[in-house]
């Protein structure tokens, strides 16, 4: 695969499944031994872990990703990502607050064989607390 | 090759300017009028914003960063990185703590002409603020 056909299938990740909700679609684009190096509290690994993490922010979460940068080399992808989204359910123990959030974060996937096969993140999860009133926004930074 | 001066610059940038302090490399690897989309509290702007950021993070952290993937894609590079250090200095607000800290960021830049043009990135900030034990204001 080259890099603009894995930016392509990471296109389909965050439009189909993680805003259409369509888990079928991981079966194709996702392998069965996927690897998740920051899984939620309790979440397992492989496909069914991975359809456990859509269905847990999906659940917990109205949200519509803008996708800022798309970095390919190689197998590995980058994408920075800004979500505007509401809390509409129990997320991560948190139970729903109905607030609405804009956050980024980045996601770095690697593919093997044209499919995701791991994922590591870094996502503001500061900024997001903060907007659902969860924690206090300290004096001199920014929200 | 363009994608290998852009790694390269990158990778000096880490090694040379974060981590050893040489700012002055800095009128080498990132254009005069350098952007930053993520600019600290009064860093300024262009290039000279981009010392004072650095000089910055220096002192607060004392940082290591250690690398964990640079992606380069024709002109935008991502990088992941680890950051260990001890909070030393005022940061975001928080008063030194002098705790060890130990945090995840990714950083993404566009280049132009093998030099860091504009800048992004996500950090999280919410363990450095769960690592130094929470809201201790100014």
């Amino acid at each position: 695969m080259s890099e603009t056909e894995n930016k392509q299938l990471l296109r389909r990740y965050y439009e189909e499944v993680l805003t259409q909700g369509r888990l079928d679609v991981l079966e194709t684009i996702a392998r069965a031994d996927y690897v998740e190096h920051n899984p939620f509290p309790g979440h397992g690994q492989g496909l069914e872990g991975l359809r456990q993490r859509v269905n847990t922010l999906r659940t917990g979460l109205k949200q519509q990703f803008t996708l800022e940068h798309l970095i390919a080399e190689g197998d590995k992808v980058a994408v920075l990502w800004t979500t505007r989204g509401t809390q509409v359910g129990e997320f991560l123990g948190l139970p729903p607050t109905g607030k609405s959030y804009t956050i980024q974060g980045v996601d770095i996937h690697q593919l093997r064989d044209g499919r995701m096969a791991e994922h590591w993140d870094v996502v503001d999860m500061y900024g997001f607390l903060i907007q659902l009133g969860v924690v206090p926004a300290p004096s001199g930074a920014p929200a | 090759m363009t994608l290998e001066r852009n790694r390269t610059s990158i990778l000096r940038f880490f090694r040379d300017v974060i981590g050893a302090g040489n700012l002055d490399l800095l009128d080498e690897l990132a254009v005069a009028d350098y952007e930053d989309h993520v600019a600290l509290p009064g860093q300024g702007r262009g290039r000279e914003g981009l010392k004072l950021r650095v000089a910055k993070i220096r002192a607060a952290f004392q940082p290591r960063h250690e690398l964990h993937d640079v992606i380069v894609d024709a002109d935008r590079v991502a990088v992941h990185w680890t950051l260990s250090g001890v909070h030393s200095a005022e940061f975001l607000g928080l008063t030194p703590t002098r705790k060890q800290v130990e945090f995840d960021g990714v950083d993404i830049y566009t280049m132009r002409d093998g030099r860091m043009a504009a800048h992004w990135n996500v950090v999280d900030m919410w363990a450095f603020y769960r690592q130094v034990g929470g809201p201790t204001h100014i």
